[in-house]
């Protein structure tokens, strides 16, 4: 992707707008697609099989998400980097900004605002105004407090991020599922990782 | 018998080009994120058994002094979610070496999932506008014309390839090219191990027909059954485009409610 | 006009229930109220019936087939709307099905002190129907709502009152 619009505007603007065209053009063109609803509903009855499993512990249902995520995340990130063939990203600024309008974008159709940047930037949140798992979703008065129920994204991001040698956490603040104003993902970086061993490998 | 059955007249075609957009128009996510979503229920189904039947053993690590904090901190001190991640190749592997007790607990807890799934995707996409469908025509023939139609392109972008039934309530689903596990390469002659590790795959798609049906009015655990097998393709059913020489055939049966 | 509205499930449990009334205006009296569960069960057996009915050959006798399956037979989508079904006394009994065999049945009552038979506009009770119709699969892709359990989701609730509102109860 060349982002040679007009030699004289600024960069930076350019570069963002060629980011966000160059995802479209990825989901319009490179992307098999189905039906959202079905999708919607498969990870519904996912999450309410783990709901009954674990007794409606929540705490084991948040965890089970997550770690289904991870084993997820740890693979997306191939199939993302093949089809988007993107170059590395050189600072978390940059991978937020690949994630929010090019990750979300390319494989849930959605694009999340970015912001709440720590004063030392190394942790930025994730505000999911549209969030295709959770359509519909209303809570039950038992999970309402301790569920994250789209817990699953957190577990990909970690995966995803871990592969590209960045150690973070991520984790969700708030969702309006609870009742909350705003869906808040949290992504902490801790460390870029320095060999390709991937960690959580027993 | 093809599902698609015979060919059909100008309007009629006319109207499942116009539910051909209509369903084009509806929300998208990407298809692979679904497959991966998909297919990862396996492991998924897998692990919870795995930490089920540990739970007795993991509880005496449990730290007394963080126990007796607020809820709030506790869960904030000890939070690692990737607590016990044990990946996915790993717990395929670990099902390979359980028992056929723990096995079938698995494939359970799948089907369940693929029930829960079906029950609620037929009203979705018959409510879509859907042609192939109406109350005059919904027998049983029907039902399952639907499932290999419109209830397999949704879930695995491809038809049912061929259904077989002998009229008095037996079907054949056959699938030459079952998606799920078309990434497998899965030789023509498939080891024990390779026959048991497909089995788990097989089992969210007998759950969804087993709902589709439940949900139209075949309600009853003892009159419908639905299981699924590695069959051979007859030599003259394969062309070039198809590389297996396997199918997966999803078995329906139907006892007819006896009252009526 | 008052109307008393119900989804019955498969197995014939109730599975959502409102009454649509003005306070203002109009009432079910208090006597009719209570038997308004048993009017509406009494009406699934013909709701059942009409289910299994031999449906026109599209195009081919849609003239003919008078009444209540003249709306069944219009368009392939529309097939779910029954119309009039059944009539108790001044009151009318109309019902919707779904594909998953949710049984919609409603009864109209008409001005109590005139007593003359309630007549049905067709066209926004269907209108009624279908968007509730759309509302319970709404409901059903919550996955914590499992299926011919009752709705018990204010959000439904109130969106459904608000559907009468619009169709009915003007």
């Amino acid at each position: 992707m060349s982002a040679s619009t007009s030699g004289t505007s600024a960069p930076a603007a350019a570069s963002r707008k060629s980011l966000k065209a160059f995802s479209e053009d990825v989901w319009k063109n490179k992307t098999a697609k189905i039906n959202a609803e079905l999708f919607t509903l498969t990870y519904g009855s996912i999450v309410s099989q783990l709901c009954t499993d674990y007794e409606r512990d929540f705490t084991r249902v948040n965890n089970q998400l997550y770690s289904m995520g991870y084993n997820i995340g740890v693979r997306l990130i191939e199939d993302f980097l093949a089809r988007t063939a993107l170059p590395r990203c050189d600072s978390l600024a940059k991978t937020s900004e690949v994630i929010s309008k090019c990750a979300f974008k390319v494989f849930l159709n959605v694009t999340p605002q970015i912001g709440n940047w720590s004063s030392n930037k190394d942790s930025f949140s994730i505000f999911l105004e549209e969030n295709p798992l959770s359509d519909f979703v209303e809570l039950p008065m038992d999970a309402a407090r301790e569920l994250w129920y789209s817990n699953i994204v957190c577990g990909v991001l970690k995966g995803a991020l871990e592969m590209v040698q960045m150690d973070c956490d991520v984790w969700f603040v708030s969702d309006v599922l609870k009742g909350d104003q705003l869906t808040e993902v949290r992504v902490k970086l801790n460390r870029i990782l320095k060999d390709e061993i991937p960690a959580g490998e027993d | 018998m093809d599902p698609n059955g015979a060919p059909e007249m100008t309007e009629h075609q006319k109207i499942q080009v116009q539910f051909q957009l209509f369903q084009e128009s509806l929300p998208k996510v990407d298809e692979t994120v679904y497959r991966m979503l998909l297919n990862e229920s396996i492991p998924l189904a897998i692990d919870v058994e795995k930490r089920l039947s540990q739970k007795l053993d993991s509880l005496p690590t449990e730290d007394p002094v963080l126990e007796s904090l607020d809820k709030e901190v506790h869960s904030k001190l000890v939070l690692n979610p990737l607590k016990g991640n044990v990946r996915s190749n790993k717990l395929l592997q670990h099902y390979l070496t359980a028992d056929i007790d723990y096995q079938a607990k698995v494939k359970l807890r799948l089907s369940k999932i693929g029930f829960s799934l079906g029950e609620k995707l037929s009203e979705l996409l018959i409510f879509s506008n859907n042609p192939n469908f109406n109350f005059k025509d919904m027998d049983l023939l029907t039902v399952m014309k639907f499932l290999c139609r419109d209830v397999w392109r949704q879930l695995f972008g491809k038809q049912i390839d061929n259904l077989k039934t002998n009229h008095r309530g037996t079907f054949y689903l056959l699938d030459y090219n079952y998606k799920p596990v078309e990434s497998f390469a899965l030789e023509e002659n498939m080891s024990k191990q390779e026959q048991t590790l497909l089995e788990p795959y097989l089992e969210i798609p007998c759950g969804v027909i087993q709902g589709v049906l439940a949900s139209l009015g075949f309600r009853k655990e003892s009159e419908v059954s639905c299981n699924a097998s590695i069959v051979e393709v007859p030599e003259s059913r394969t062309t070039s485009q198809r590389m297996n020489s396997w199918a997966v055939s999803f078995n329906v049966q139907v006892v007819p409610a006896s009252d009526s | 006009m008052p109307c008393y509205f119900a989804i019955i499930g498969a197995k014939d449990n109730p599975i959502y229930e409102a009454e649509f009334t003005n306070p203002q205006l109009n009432q079910f009296p208090p006597e009719l109220k209570e038997l308004n569960p048993f009017i509406l069960h009494a009406s699934l057996d013909i709701l059942e019936d009409l289910q299994w009915q031999a449906h026109p050959q599209s195009g081919a006798s849609t003239g003919t087939s008078g009444g209540f399956l003249r709306s069944r037979s219009s368009a392939n989508n529309s097939n779910c709307y029954l119309g009039k079904i059944d009539h108790f006394y001044g009151l009318a009994i109309t019902g919707y099905l779904s594909y998953g065999n949710m049984k919609f049945v409603m009864i109209h009552s008409g001005n109590t002190n005139s007593g003359l038979p309630v007549t049905i506009e067709d066209g926004p009770v269907k209108s009624f129907y279908q968007e509730v119709h759309e509302l319970y699969i709404k409901t059903l892709m919550n996955p914590f709502y499992k299926l011919n359990e009752p709705i018990t989701s204010p959000v439904f609730d109130s969106k459904v009152r608000t559907l009468a509102k619009r169709y009915l109860t003007k």
